[in-house]
């Protein structure tokens, strides 16, 4: 998947047809998608499983092996990337359809063939093709990051969630309601994981030191944000139509900026930290407040609320802020369903202990 | 690319021009190679077809028929493609195929397309030189 090819990946077509092929080809070429052909289904597999290959449009009656039995060995395979399937034919009974579903077919082309319908339903099969690996993709790197550091529990899945309410929320008020929609939001869900993807080139001694860094330690442990912004950076240039990697790029890069510019590492002020970024670092401090690290005790949902108002325009985005304000008991509901310690009791629950812990955390 | 006006005025009958060259993108030389492969393919496919008839082997006809449908149907063939179509619902639905009066339309429709192919090309020269 690259630009030179139109934003789409690799197509073949399959058609023992050879008008159709030529068609189909010239179409493609012409619309400036790279494209393979054969007339044949078993070396059509053996094309697919080349690996370049991202979506398949095939004919359906053919010698040998047909459309519907090269989707079905298309779709019986356990290793490689997902391949969009669209069957080719002139067929248009709803029986043939029902069995073009069922051998796993995507989607369905009538002959003869139109450039615009084809160019749309490719548009789609990008989508979907992008959307697999896309779950894979950002899952990947999570768990990559999560691996390196053995308290985090179920941090990144309360994390989403605290992300994904508050730009929920969020988008209930002007002027956010202009600026998010609902892809956004599933986009803030999928990428808020990745926030701390740079943490796998901190050193262990730094990354798993029980107790406060020194402030040399503490320098190069921000250091995580620039090398998580450049590896999603990295990913995003390679791959400019994933839209979603550059809002991880942004989350990476400025979870740990604040509001009023005192924070790492560009000192960014205001709305000039990426909106991800500033919801992200609301979701990651509460979860930090309200969980047990080796440095410190689990704060109540108390302590922490009374910590983050505390913090309104200074280290948090107001906004969102009263967002959090109006979540309250949202968040209380998601930390208690994701907890990491459900036997243990809340500690800290009374507002008496709010004024020493907040007053520690805010130097 | 050429200028495509003579593209879609020769022999209309036989192969709708101008559906064709709109399903080329508006590109002739595409339209010239796929009318130059379809000569060649459909000729074969009507042969085939000839010969499973003389056969009376009705699942030959069936597939014959069905394949000679969608080569015409992607070349805007359209009387021919319509010719395979009731073919092929002859042969699903059982029914007995009228042999020699089916071959003498499938030929006679095969030399109307010969000739309007063979007629665009000169045109197409013609607007080349």
């Amino acid at each position: 998947m690259k630009t030179t090819n139109g934003g789409f990946g690799q197509v073949l077509v399959v058609d023992d047809d050879p008008c159709c092929r030529e068609l189909m080809c010239g179409i493609l070429s012409e619309m400036g998608i790279a494209v393979q052909q054969t007339d044949c289904g078993q070396a059509a597999y053996e094309m697919i499983c080349q690996g370049d290959v991202r979506i398949v449009i095939s004919d359906w009656q053919m010698p040998g092996m047909n459309g519907i039995e090269l989707c079905q060995k298309v779709r019986n395979r356990v290793l490689g990337d997902y391949v969009y399937f669209i069957l080719l034919t002139s067929l248009s009974r709803r029986e043939f359809l029902v069995k073009g579903l069922q051998a796993g077919a995507d989607d369905f082309l009538t002959k003869p063939i139109d450039p615009d319908e084809l160019h749309v339903r490719l548009r789609v099969a990008e989508r979907v093709a992008a959307l697999g690996n896309r779950e894979l993709i950002v899952f990947s790197l999570a768990k990559l990051a999560e691996s390196r550091d053995p308290e985090t529990g179920v941090h990144l899945e309360r994390m989403r969630e605290y992300s994904r309410i508050l730009t929920q929320r969020l988008a209930m008020h002007s002027p956010y309601d202009q600026l998010i929609d609902a892809d956004f939001i599933r986009a803030i869900y999928l990428t808020s994981p990745l926030h701390d993807i740079g943490k796998v080139g901190i050193p262990d001694q730094i990354l798993l030191k029980p107790g406060r860094l020194t402030p040399e330690e503490f320098e190069i442990m921000k250091q995580h944000a620039i090398i998580g912004c450049k590896t999603l950076d990295a990913a995003y240039a390679a791959c400019p139509s994933a839209e979603y990697l550059r809002l991880a790029r942004d989350i990476a890069c400025s979870h740990h900026e604040r509001f009023d510019g005192s924070g790492y590492p560009h000192g960014l002020i205001g709305d000039a930290i990426p909106l991800g970024a500033r919801i992200v670092a609301l979701a990651d401090v509460y979860d930090a407040l309200t969980t047990k690290r080796v440095y410190k005790e689990a704060y109540s949902h108390a302590v922490a609320r009374r910590i983050i108002i505390d913090s309104s325009g200074s280290h948090f985005d107001p906004a969102i802020v009263s967002a959090f304000i109006e979540l309250e008991d949202e968040f209380l509901k998601i930390k208690y369903q994701l907890d990491d310690h459900p036997e243990c009791p809340p500690l800290l629950l009374l507002e008496s202990d709010i004024a020493p812990t907040a007053s520690l955390l805010n130097t | 690319m050429s200028d495509s006006s003579h593209a879609v005025a020769a022999c209309a009958d036989s192969i709708d021009y101008a559906a064709l060259l709109k399903r080329c993108m508006g590109r002739v030389e595409l339209m010239a190679r796929i009318l130059s492969r379809f000569r060649v393919v459909v000729t074969q496919e009507i042969a085939q077809l000839g010969e499973a008839l003389e056969q009376a082997d009705q699942e030959l006809v069936l597939a014959c028929a069905h394949r000679l449908k969608g080569t015409c149907l992607t070349a805007s063939a359209n009387s021919l493609a319509q010719l395979a179509e009731q073919l092929h619902r002859t042969g699903v639905l059982r029914q007995s195929f009228d042999i020699r009066n089916l071959r003498s339309a499938l030929d006679a429709e095969l030399v109307a397309l010969l000739a309007s192919i063979t007629e665009w090309e000169l045109g197409a020269q013609r607007e080349n030189d």
